[in-house]
């Protein structure tokens, strides 16, 4: 302003003389008005001063002097004093109206375009990129930037621009922590604010702002729907700071731009809900579907891969042995490192969810550690998020969720959570699925053993399959059965090896010592020992070489009697589950049940024994009592009678033939007891055995009968006894009802058995449950222990077949 | 006939036959007092000369071992067992005193102790203890088999005989032939069956040889032979 006066002073000096004071101070008053112009009203006053002084100094008479010749000079000065101000004024006043209306023109012009971009509804990242630039543009600052604030003291920018191109990350996180640049300072009062020199300011934001030669700045709030969204920056290279309207300018961009946030906001939440609704209803129908867990674990990764900001998606399934198994994992190029073991520890997302069973995140992967921590550094990862799958209130396994440039937005691991709920329920329904499988699995195998028991199969075959079932049910690595014996110690009486070793069945160990023979022949309650190491006594010396390391054992109780016991052995690291111990009672309760099927069998069979054998014995007595008493009394009478008969005289002739009489009816009714007695015992077994015997039936038998007698001499009394009457019996039959012809017996004595068959070719047709006869063989040979088979279609004969066992 | 001292012996009961020669000395065991006296009192009637009296196996062996009768008559079944004690006596006797006749009776009969019994040679003789009662016909069967003959009791021939096979070899002999057979398997001699069945005993020996060829029966050298192959046959038909 005061050079103007002072140029037109010095260009005018050579031609005072024929300029004259008023062409000098015309052009002095040009100077002023182009001074109002460009400086404005208030410098103008001043340049009129200026040039005054200068007018008068150098252009009026006398030169060189303040003093003037009123009269020639002092109207042209008069009046350039009034009109001067006065036009300085005008003009200043009319320039800056003109300023001020093209400015506006250009904010409105700003505003207008944000407005159609709003109005567009543009996508919020090519809005916030376009707001950006124009208000870098109308602030007429080299950068200008759009941050969203984050909870936890951060901001990510969102769009970036710049006068000159620089590149700045967007998308980026920085964290407001300890710093007190215009973010924490709008954050903190919800105003525009500015920092004209960024000497004084700390923090990363501000040494990055530095680096980029950037002086001052000022920021403005974005507030959507009455909490702080965001903030406007605005920065400058230039020493001189930002021109004070830059906040209002700002601010005026701002009001537009929370319009078109809140809408977008909006809109983008609705957007991403419905996608997130589809990508989870897509998951809903797998897992309703009951899709095997792999399926729907697949299906998860990539829906959230998709779904969530993340380059990577992975599922991890936590082990209980300390170890994650890495089932999925997704990145654009497809499935990634598959069925990874892991062990856990160091510090990884992974590690710190095993932990903590809580989302979990590490924004940092260049403190990461431990083996989930390199993977994830090998594959690039800077940001990675971790949700828990729990199920049923287990930590189960989690989902991952991985960035390689950005640290991932706030909101992940609550968007990733929704589908944890989801896996958690398709792991739920698969368990509850392979639990539905286990008790049909269960159902089975106490249905086939049930099925034994109730055929009242041997006990032996009984605990055979118990010992197995068991064995295979409860995924154990070897199964045994003791029954505990009266000198405290406990017989092996049956065993289960998965890998078919051969078990020391019949072995006695001694109770006594640390284990679950010996612990349980105590409490009668089920036990179970975690670690067999530990474990003492001869009972465990049996069964450790095996490798064995726990067991859980359950007693079998017949009728409130401790047997035995029934153990399930493992060879893993793992215990066995919590519920085997009552699993295994399912099966000692149905070998109780056998075995006191079998006791109350084997003392009905003992019992039928003894009365056969009473019964067998009475009637040897009898046999021998008629023999031994009567038979021979009668035979002395009978002796005496004929002694009597020859002291008759003769002339008693008669009487002597009375006597004679009586003594012949004596011999017939000792042959007729003696038919008698031999019918009621066959004495002949006692002395020629059985094969004298059933050759003396078949001599008397009225059918003919072809026999074949392979047989020792000697057999237990008892299977003779029963042979003779089976055979007795058979050919009664054949003769009374058969009409045969021929009958074959063979009679053979082989394995431990007499087998005997009584055959005929008559009618057949004939009922075992009819008739006495063969009821009481039944009895008498399954009192034995042995079978009786009939076998009697019509018209094709009859065949009796009978085994017995030798050795009971 | 097989046996001199048989052509002297009488078939029937003959008292001059008897007080002509020294009675034949018998022992007899058995364990029923009452029996053994009757059938001593019934012996010493019929000529015999009754020389002892045992109570069981023992006894018998220490008699017959000091007062060497002609003939043993025991009782199959004896203390202490009352078994077969009777048959193991016979046949230490049999063993050690072969001359001496000796009649086994029993309650009952059993082919496999006949044969067992048979099989220890001549002089013997395996009946039921009733047929006591009958006593010529008893009496006559003991001076048989004191006289060399071999006698197996009728009930247990008939049993043999009446056996139904159904390849039936004796289907090939005519009734009396059948009857001539189970004279045979009794012990009976050829003269014996000639009186029993009122025919000569030229047409017996016819019979005999009938019968031997039909069932392709070897001739035998004495009745008592002739007793075992007979009854062998017929078990084992």
């Amino acid at each position: 302003m005061i050079v103007g006066p002072t140029l037109v002073t010095l260009a005018a000096l050579p031609f005072r003389v024929s300029l004259g004071l008023g062409g000098v101070l015309f052009c002095m008053l040009l100077v002023v008005v182009a001074v109002a112009v460009i400086g404005g009203a208030c410098p103008a006053p001043a340049a009129v001063v200026l040039g005054l002084l200068a007018g008068t100094f150098f252009f009026a008479r006398p030169y060189e002097s303040l003093d003037v010749d009123l009269q020639s000079d002092l109207v042209s000065l008069v009046a350039f004093a009034i009109v001067g101000p006065a036009t300085g004024i005008l003009i200043g006043k009319l320039a800056r109206l003109a300023e001020e209306q093209a400015s506006s023109g250009r904010v409105e012009a700003a505003l207008r375009r944000v407005a159609t971009l709003v109005a567009r509804a543009s996508p919020a990242e090519e809005l916030f990129a376009a707001v950006t630039e124009e208000v870098g543009r109308l602030v007429a600052a080299d950068f200008a930037r759009l941050a969203r604030y984050e909870p936890g003291d951060a901001v990510t920018f969102v769009a970036a621009w710049s006068k000159t191109g620089e590149y700045f990350p967007v998308g980026s996180r920085w964290s407001l922590e300890g710093e007190n640049n215009i973010g924490v300072l709008v954050l903190r009062t919800g105003r525009p604010a500015r920092i004209d020199d960024f000497a004084g300011i700390s923090g990363p934001l501000a040494a990055d702002a530095r680096e980029r030669g950037i002086r001052s700045a000022a920021g403005a709030p974005i507030i959507v729907e009455g909490r702080i969204w965001g903030v406007m920056f605005a920065g400058s290279n230039l020493k001189r700071p930002l021109p004070p309207d830059t906040e209002a300018r700002l601010a005026s961009v701002t009001d537009l731009l929370e319009t078109a946030i809140a809408n977008a906001d909006s809109r983008a939440g609705l957007t991403r809900l419905a996608e997130e609704q589809a990508a989870l209803r897509r998951v809903a129908t797998l897992v309703a579907r009951g899709a095997p867990p792999e399926e729907v674990f697949a299906a998860v990764t990539e829906e959230a891969r998709q779904l969530l900001p993340v380059d990577f998606a992975g599922m991890g399934r936590y082990g209980a042995d300390g170890t994650v198994l890495t089932l999925t994992g997704w990145d654009q190029a497809g499935p990634l490192f598959p069925s990874t073991r892991l062990v856990l520890g160091g510090n990884n997302v992974t590690t710190m969810v095993a932990r903590t069973s809580r989302p979990a995140r590490l924004d940092n992967y260049a403190g990461a550690s431990g083996a989930a921590g390199e993977l994830a550094r090998e594959a690039g990862f800077r940001s990675s998020i971790g949700t828990p799958i729990l199920v049923e209130g287990r930590l189960w396994g989690l989902l991952i969720g991985g960035s390689i440039d950005h640290p991932l937005p706030l909101d992940t691991e609550e968007r990733l959570a929704s589908f944890t709920e989801l896996v958690a329920m398709a792991v739920a329904n698969a368990e509850g699925r392979a639990g539905i499988t286990r008790l049909a699995q269960e159902q089975a195998a106490l249905r086939r053993v049930a099925t034994l028991v109730a055929r009242g199969a041997p006990a032996e075959e009984v605990f055979g399959a118990v010992t197995e079932e068991a064995g295979q049910l409860l995924q154990a690595d070897q199964t045994t059965m003791n029954r505990y014996e009266s000198d405290d110690t406990a017989t092996i009486v049956a065993g289960w090896s998965k890998v078919g070793d051969a078990l020391p069945v019949g072995a006695r160990p001694r109770l006594g010592g640390e284990n679950l023979l010996t612990i349980i022949s105590q409490t009668r309650r089920p036990a179970r020992i975690a670690n067999a190491a530990n474990a003492t006594g001869a009972a465990i010396a049996v069964i450790r070489p095996t490798g064995l390391r726990s067991g859980v054992g359950t007693p079998i109780i017949v009728q409130d009697r401790l047997w035995g016991v029934m153990i399930a052995n493992s060879t893993d690291e793992q215990p066995l589950a919590a519920d085997t111990e009552a699993r295994l009672a399912s099966f000692t309760e149905l070998v109780a049940t056998a075995i006191a099927n079998a006791e109350s069998r084997s003392a009905l069979d003992a019992s039928r024994a003894r009365i056969v054998a009473a019964s067998d014995e009475a009637r040897r007595r009898i046999e021998r009592d008629l023999h031994d008493g009567a038979q021979q009394r009668l035979v002395s009478l009978g002796l005496t009678l004929r002694a009597a008969q020859t002291a008759v005289p003769s002339k008693l002739g008669e009487l002597g033939g009375e006597l004679a009489n009586v003594a012949e009816g004596l011999t017939h009714v000792v042959d007729e007891l003696r038919e008698l007695a031999s019918g009621i015992h066959p004495a002949i077994l006692a002395k020629g055995g059985l094969g004298s015997a059933l050759r003396t039936l078949a001599r008397r038998s009225t059918v003919p009968v072809e026999l074949d007698v392979q047989a020792q001499a000697k057999l237990p009394e008892q299977v003779e006894v029963a042979a003779y009457y089976v055979v007795s019996e058979a050919l009664t039959n054949a003769a009374k009802h058969a009409q045969a012809s021929v009958v074959q017996v063979e009679v053979a004595a082989v394995d431990g058995a007499l087998r005997l068959g009584v055959r005929d070719d008559g009618v057949g047709g004939a009922d075992a449950t009819r008739g006495s006869g063969l009821v009481g063989l039944k009895d008498r040979v399954e009192a034995l222990g042995g079978t009786i088979t009939l076998q009697s279609p019509p018209g094709a004969g009859t065949t009796l077949r009978v085994e017995l066992p030798l050795d009971g | 006939m097989v046996d001199n001292q048989g052509m002297r012996t009488p078939t029937g009961m003959d008292d001059r036959g008897l007080e002509s020669r020294r009675a034949p000395r018998v022992v007899l065991a058995d364990d029923d007092v009452l029996l053994r006296e009757g059938l001593a009192s019934l012996l010493e009637r019929s000529g015999f000369d009754v020389v002892g009296q045992a109570g069981d196996g023992g006894e018998l062996l220490t008699l017959v071992r000091s007062a060497k009768p002609e003939v043993a008559i025991i009782d199959i079944r004896m203390p202490p067992g009352q078994a077969t004690e009777g048959l193991e006596a016979a046949r230490v006797i049999r063993e050690e005193l072969p001359g001496v006749a000796i009649i086994v009776l029993s309650a009952h009969v059993e082919v496999d102790e006949a044969m067992d019994l048979l099989a220890g040679g001549e002089r013997l003789g395996y009946l039921l203890k009733s047929r006591v009662t009958d006593v010529a016909e008893f009496i006559e069967t003991v001076e048989r088999i004191t006289a060399g003959a071999s006698v197996v009791d009728p009930s247990l021939v008939r049993e043999l005989v009446r056996a139904r096979r159904r390849r039936d070899p004796l289907d090939a002999l005519s009734p009396r032939e059948r009857e001539v057979l189970a004279l045979m398997a009794e012990g009976a001699s050829n003269a014996g069956i000639a009186h029993r069945i009122f025919v000569s005993e030229g047409t017996v020996e016819k019979h005999v040889r009938s019968i031997l060829t039909k069932l392709d029966l070897p001739e035998s050298e004495s009745d008592h032979r002739r007793v075992l192959a007979v009854l062998r046959f017929l078990e084992t038909r």
